[in-house]
């Protein structure tokens, strides 16, 4: 086993360098605490370690870093992504340590759902800790190793300065990085100084023409279509960047590295992948369908990252566009897709003050129509989603509370998985026990039993009739049925009318 | 537009760094003059996490370096803020070197 010439080391902890089984969905499993099991046997079964070339190279590696890597050779730099288990052999003599992460210390969601809710450290925390303490790097650090942090979750080091300073990292860098980390390369070359934090603004994010492509593989295939988002949710930092649809020749090229490094299937990448190409929020068939078509050729299965229900609903209404996509997708290899979808609330009244571009073209209030409708057509198309409800969002009264949970007892047929998530004010990460100052009413807890005994029911037969076919899954099949039995034999001990009428004060705070 | 910042941060230094991000027409860069490593952005984050349209870059140097760094500094686009526990014989060669470009913050 060799090294190579490396000035540029990139890398992440175990939780976010795996292809998770090849299966994306499964990688947010590694943002709980290890349930039921050790936390050895969680790794194994959320992120195992991924294969590798002979220099410790990850033959997928995340798609951010694939980016930062890209940009850097790109520009003559000597970079790799190196798997974390091998960095070592580099670091003796590299200039920088690039790391990336989209939740370093767990505070995003669903890692601080699961912290709340079990009172435990998130794996994914846990393994990005075990990674800065590496004695390589802390040796290569005395040496004059520079470290820059970057990634979606860059802003949680601003409440982090403890480790910021512990662990001796010298910038960290929030927003698109691409053009950035060449500047700052270039500093590291010629020993120039270094700055402590850099906020990329929406007006400096690269433009098409400056987001490179990717050299080598990424984790599961994944390809990113376009950035930005039109909506402009109020909860939500993806909407202040520019929009950009990427090029379906861009888009080609990724989808040729992949394949070369045999990975055969994959995720198209956007906030909402039915708005490729779109005029505004109206998805427009001809760019959707020549996507699909283009995806199809190089990859045996995808499916989507994200989409939005009202662009679900819009398209297949007006132009059946839900039909034509999945003639196109599904094949031998392929007969149903996931992607994750945004619920937020089931109230009207407070769709409207947060996200009445969501809804859109549909006006606010017809908000639980347009989830009803849009997991009607997904069932029957079967494209499963993985849904999120936000608790806990700026104005909410206990009326939107109880029209969240009226709108689940109207998704209860459709299959799909239902998440919910807490808005956490981020004041709150000030506290080290933060989890503990989260305050919530009983009818967020009867939200949280709806959607546990929700995905309960429908994950079973998720895993039974479409996840994880074939002999080679079965280990991580019976381990994942394992945990879904510990977990309902768990709720029906815990989440019962008893337990939920010990809070039926007006509020109640975290008990753990 | 340049802001150098000398000192330890304190809130209404914040309010005024919040203040001069918002209108700095997109581009700022923050020279923060400290001994105390990285502890400011403690009480800095308020103004940096406030902000979502400026691009922003931190740099930290010596508290003893400022006076040097900000000689000849003329630019209208430039301000220097001088915060708590800074040396009063820096904060007065400040005055003198660039009493133009000085506002003053320190609650001592």
């Amino acid at each position: 086993m060799g090294s190579l010439e490396v000035d540029f080391v990139i890398t992440t902890d175990r939780t976010m360098m795996s292809n998770h089984h090849g299966k994306e969905f499964l990688g947010f499993i590694a943002t709980g605490p290890p349930i039921g099991m050790p936390e050895s046997l969680w790794l194994w079964l959320t992120a195992p370690k991924v294969k590798t070339d002979k220099y410790g190279r990850p033959v997928e590696a995340p798609y951010g870093l694939r980016k930062i890597e890209a940009a850097l050779l790109d520009h003559g730099f000597k970079a790799a992504i190196i798997d974390p288990d091998y960095i070592d052999r580099y670091l003796y003599r590299a200039k920088a340590l690039l790391i990336g992460h989209h939740d370093f210390f767990a505070l995003c969601p669903p890692s601080s759902e699961w912290w709340f809710i079990t009172g435990r450290e998130p794996v994914n925390a846990r393994s990005f800790r075990r990674l800065m303490e590496k004695e390589c790097i802390r040796a290569a650090k005395r040496r004059g190793l520079k470290i820059i942090v970057g990634g979606p979750a860059a802003w949680q080091w601003l409440w982090k300065i403890d480790e910021w300073i512990k662990w001796g990292v010298d910038t960290v860098v929030d927003g698109e990085a691409e053009k950035v980390i060449v500047d700052l390369a270039q500093k590291v070359i010629d020993g120039e100084e270094l700055p402590r934090y850099i906020y990329i603004s929406p007006r400096d994010a690269p433009s098409i023409e400056e987001i490179p492509v990717i050299k080598y593989a990424s984790v599961n295939g994944l390809v990113e279509i376009m950035r930005g988002c039109p909506r402009g949710c109020r909860f939500c930092s993806v909407t202040l960047r520019p929009l950009r649809y990427i090029p379906l020749d861009m888009i080609e090229s990724e989808l040729k590295v992949n394949v070369r490094y045999g990975i055969r299937e994959g995720v198209i990448h956007s906030e909402d992948v039915l708005l490729y190409g779109a005029k505004g929020v109206i998805p427009q068939p001809e760019p959707l369908i020549k996507l699909h078509m283009l995806v199809k050729r190089y990859y045996r299965v995808f499916a989507w990252s994200h989409a939005s229900l009202s662009s679900i609903k819009y398209a297949q209404e007006k132009y059946k566009l839900i039909t034509k996509l999945t003639e196109i997708v599904f094949d031998e290899h392929q007969d149903f897709w996931g992607v994750e979808v945004g619920i937020e609330t089931g109230s009207p009244k407070l769709a409207e003050k947060v996200m009445p571009a969501k809804v859109a073209p549909y006006p606010a209030r017809t908000w639980p129509n347009v989830v009803e409708d849009a997991f009607a057509i997904m069932h029957e198309h079967r494209i499963i989603p993985a849904a999120t409800i936000i608790l806990g969002l700026p104005g909410e009264t206990v009326d939107d509370v109880i029209a969240t949970l009226e709108l689940l007892d109207r998704l209860k047929d459709y299959r799909s998985l239902i998440v919910p998530m807490f808005f956490v004010p981020m004041g709150l990460f000030k506290n080290k026990d933060w989890f503990k100052a989260i305050h919530l009413r009983r009818e967020h807890l009867e939200v949280m039993r709806a959607c546990l005994l929700h995905s309960l029911k429908w994950a079973e037969d998720i895993l039974n009739k479409f996840y994880m076919r074939g002999p080679l899954y079965l280990p991580v099949k019976l381990l994942l049925k394992m945990f879904l039995t510990y977990v309902r034999i768990k709720s029906r001990k815990y989440i019962t009318d008893e337990f939920l009428n010990k809070f039926s004060s007006k509020q109640c705070s975290n008990s753990h | 537009m340049k802001i150098y910042i000398v000192g330890d941060v304190n809130s209404s230094m914040v309010r005024e760094v919040t203040n001069l991000i918002l209108h700095s027409g997109g581009r700022v860069e923050l020279y923060v003059y400290t001994n105390s490593c990285l502890r400011y952005m403690e009480v800095l984050r308020e103004a940096l996490l406030n902000n979502i349209s400026a691009g922003i870059v931190v740099y930290e140097r010596k508290l003893k370096d400022i006076v040097a760094d900000v000689d000849g500094e003329v630019s209208k686009d430039t301000v220097i803020l001088i915060g708590d526990n800074v040396p009063p014989e820096i904060a007065k060669t400040l005055q003198k070197v660039n009493a133009r470009l000085v506002r003053c913050y320190s609650n001592g």
